[in-house]
């Protein structure tokens, strides 16, 4: 489903190389987490996916379901079937969160030739996935994401996973301050979602979230490289011995930090 | 005659020869309008004339009227245009039959688009002289030029007023048409509404035109909220592009009374509001929003006052505007507390998404506080569409002038949100859907500090 092969990329201001030659590849029916410390680059391999400005593709290619990835601009990739679950979602002041993932949804389903939903079949599926998530129906009525708490963000930015079904799923740090209770909503939604069809990549500095979503394999970015690779059980080792000890694991040095 | 007075003299000779014509013209039907009030009000003209920046005068100077004043506009005082009906008005306005509607024609009262369906109101035309007629007795000819003139030329108008304790069942709606004419024209439309104590209603004031001449609104509303009153007033401005309008409101509250108003102004050659709120007793409160839009070489100034000369008053400004092209937007906010004003609490804000960098708001709220225990707040933001809220947007698969109809439309909300009259909500609601310009963002990528601009589709 995603090739990655060789891939470098720049903060486009100023030019400073933090993917120094990623190379990956996801099939359908996977579950890939990428670990790492901060810096490491793990949330620019994110944004890169979605095609977030910020950030350029110096050389490499990413291939999505056998297509060239970066040429496309980052709505046509949400068409395509990559979804970013953002690390800091943003608040949209005025627009609802109905309105605003039923516009989604209809832009999708336009894509693929599929016919749009009513507002009533959409509500349907609406409210059943908002309280899968336990978010409170008023919540959802409100502007997007505004007012939310951290927890509450993040299983907004599931409630919209679920509803779009994406076939490459790309969570970055979604466990990233979230309590115990809010961190099995999230990953009860995960598990909801993953299938044979579709694919995870789980971005994450701790172990934490690997204890409820178990992945298919694990990934140790280090100063823009993949340093290692592994079954569930590299995170525990992890947990157990730390990054330091990956680092002293690869050949390359630590170098500067980068911005993750 | 003093040298200033004569200056003044030459350069608005044409709106003294009119009020000759008019005068005359007065005599002659007999008309019931108070003359006395009219002759003080072209004498005070005559000794200030139209406001302009180069006196030093702060509060006009980012709106120069001298395109206003170098005019010369026709006043069809025996205008009778009545070649409309509801169905046009409708078309450019909210208008709805289930409601209490007074409509006025190039200022002048239009029996036939006009009705009164709630029991303890009384509408009337201003021809139709009331003898107890507070006309004039709350917009203070001495204050500007605007209103002076205006109420030289009173020739008709219309007065509501809201029975004690009477509770208005249907919306008021007053609908400020004008129509094409042949010359630039000026129109002086009047309204005054006067709430008694512990009464209650929904007014909307409509100013529109369906032409697109360089006609002259030059309109006063006069409002005063008896005790215990409450006022849900909402005014739509939304003329031709390239025509004036100079709209000035005076509210006087009483104890206890509550007036809430929502406007949402579209720009033109140049427009502007002048709304002075005085909360003249204890317990009065105002909250007062605006919503404006600006594009091509627009301009709209907002300009309001408040006065709190009672304790325990309650004031709240919030404006937003959506400035496009190389429009131009004016806010200005003042709030007066008084030394005898304690315990009152006043708040102010005004926001702007600028969709281009040709566009310029100047926003200044301000506060002149002499009591020691009060509460007061203010801000003003200017900005472009943030890039990540774009990115988040497209992210979802939102193409990209969606999105940027989905944050314009987004800012906006916040101000029609506040709007309780179900049908003007859904009316503006309809409106930023379908006959806001679509515009798709430009600078996504481009640039951090400034977001970039938005080019229409």
């Amino acid at each position: 489903m995603l090739e990655i092969k060789d891939i470098h990329a720049v903060v486009a201001e100023n030019q400073t190389e933090i993917l120094k030659g990623i190379n990956l590849s996801v099939k359908a029916g996977e579950v890939h987490a990428i670990m790492g410390p901060n810096g490491s680059g793990k949330s620019t391999l994110a944004n890169v996916l979605a095609g977030q400005p910020d950030y350029e593709v110096s050389s490499g290619t990413i291939e999505f379901k056998k297509e060239d990835l970066l040429s496309l601009p980052p709505d046509e990739r949400a068409l395509k079937g990559i979804f970013l679950a953002f690390q800091y979602p943003m608040e949209l002041p005025g627009v609802r969160s109905w309105q605003f993932i039923k516009a989604a949804l209809d832009a999708k389903l336009r894509y693929t030739n599929q016919k749009e939903l009513t507002a009533r079949e959409f509500d349907k599926i609406f409210k059943e996935t908002t309280a899968s998530m336990d978010i409170s129906e008023d919540l959802m009525r409100r502007s997007v994401n505004e007012g939310f708490s951290g927890g509450e963000k993040k299983r907004s930015e599931m409630i919209q996973m679920l509803m779009l079904s994406p076939d490459l799923a790309v969570l970055d740090e979604t466990d990233s301050g979230l309590d115990i209770d809010a961190l099995k909503t999230v990953a009860n939604g995960v598990n909801q979602h993953r299938s044979k069809n579709n694919a995870v990549i789980l971005v994450t500095h701790y172990q934490r979230l690997l204890n409820y979503i178990k992945p298919d394999y694990v990934h140790v970015l280090i100063n823009g490289k993949i340093a290692k690779s592994g079954g569930p059980e590299l995170a525990k080792e992890l947990e157990s011995k730390g990054y330091d000890w990956v680092k002293e694991v690869a050949s390359e040095k630590d170098g500067g930090k980068g911005k993750s | 005659m003093k040298q200033k007075e004569l200056a003044v003299e030459n350069k608005y000779s044409r709106y003294l020869t009119q009020y000759s014509e008019f005068e005359e013209w007065v005599a002659n039907n007999s008309s019931p309008l108070d003359d006395s009030l009219r002759s003080e009000a072209i004498n005070e003209f005559r000794r200030i004339g139209f406001p302009t920046a180069k006196r030093g005068n702060e509060a006009w100077k980012f709106t120069n009227v001298n395109p206003i004043a170098n005019q010369d506009f026709d006043f069809d005082f025996k205008s009778q245009d009545a070649e409309l009906n509801s169905k046009m008005i409708s078309e450019v306005t909210p208008y709805y039959d289930q409601w209490n509607t007074i409509t006025l024609v190039n200022g002048i009262y239009n029996r036939v688009l006009s009705r009164t369906l709630d029991a303890g109101i009384v509408i009337k035309a201003l021809r139709d002289k009331d003898p107890n007629c507070s006309l004039g007795t709350h917009a203070d000819v001495k204050s500007n030029g605007f209103i002076a003139i205006n109420t030289a030329f009173i020739n008709d108008g219309a007065e509501i007023l809201v029975s004690n304790n009477y509770q208005c069942a249907a919306p008021i709606n007053i609908v400020h048409i004008s129509t094409g004419n042949s010359a630039p024209r000026v129109t002086y439309p009047r309204t005054l509404i006067i709430l008694e104590s512990n009464s209650s209603a929904s007014i909307i004031e409509s100013y529109i035109s369906i032409n697109s001449d360089s006609q002259f609104t030059n309109a006063v509303t006069e409002i005063a909220v008896g005790e215990g009153a409450q006022l849900n007033h909402y005014r739509y401005l939304h003329e031709s592009p390239s025509g004036f309008h100079i709209g000035s409101t005076v509210v006087d509250q009483k104890a206890d009374s509550s007036f809430k108003t929502v406007s949402y102004s579209k720009g033109s050659k140049v427009g502007r509001n002048d709304l002075l709120v005085r909360l003249n007793d204890a317990g009065a409160s105002c909250d007062i929003r605006g919503l404006y839009f600006t594009e091509g070489d627009e301009h709209i100034d907002n300009h309001i006052n408040v006065d709190h000369a009672a304790p325990n008053t309650y004031s709240n400004q919030y404006f937003k505007g959506i400035l496009a092209d190389t429009s131009r937007a004016v806010f200005s906010g003042k709030t007066l507390i008084r030394q005898i004003a304690q315990k009152s609490e006043a708040l102010q804000g005004d926001k702007n998404l600028i969709l281009s960098e040709g566009a310029r708001v100047n926003t200044k709220p301000s506060l002149e506080i002499y009591a020691d225990d009060i509460q007061a707040a203010h801000g003003a933001t200017a900005g472009a569409i943030p890039d990540d809220q774009i990115m988040y947007m497209l992210a979802r698969g939102l193409d990209m002038e969606t999105a940027t109809s989905f944050l314009i439309q987004g800012f906006a909300n916040e101000i029609i949100d506040s709007i309780t009259l179900k049908e003007f909500k859904e009316y503006l609601l309809n409106y930023f859907d379908i006959s806001m310009p679509k515009f798709r963002f430009q600078g996504f990528g481009k640039g951090k500090v400034y977001g970039g601009p938005v080019e229409r589709v």
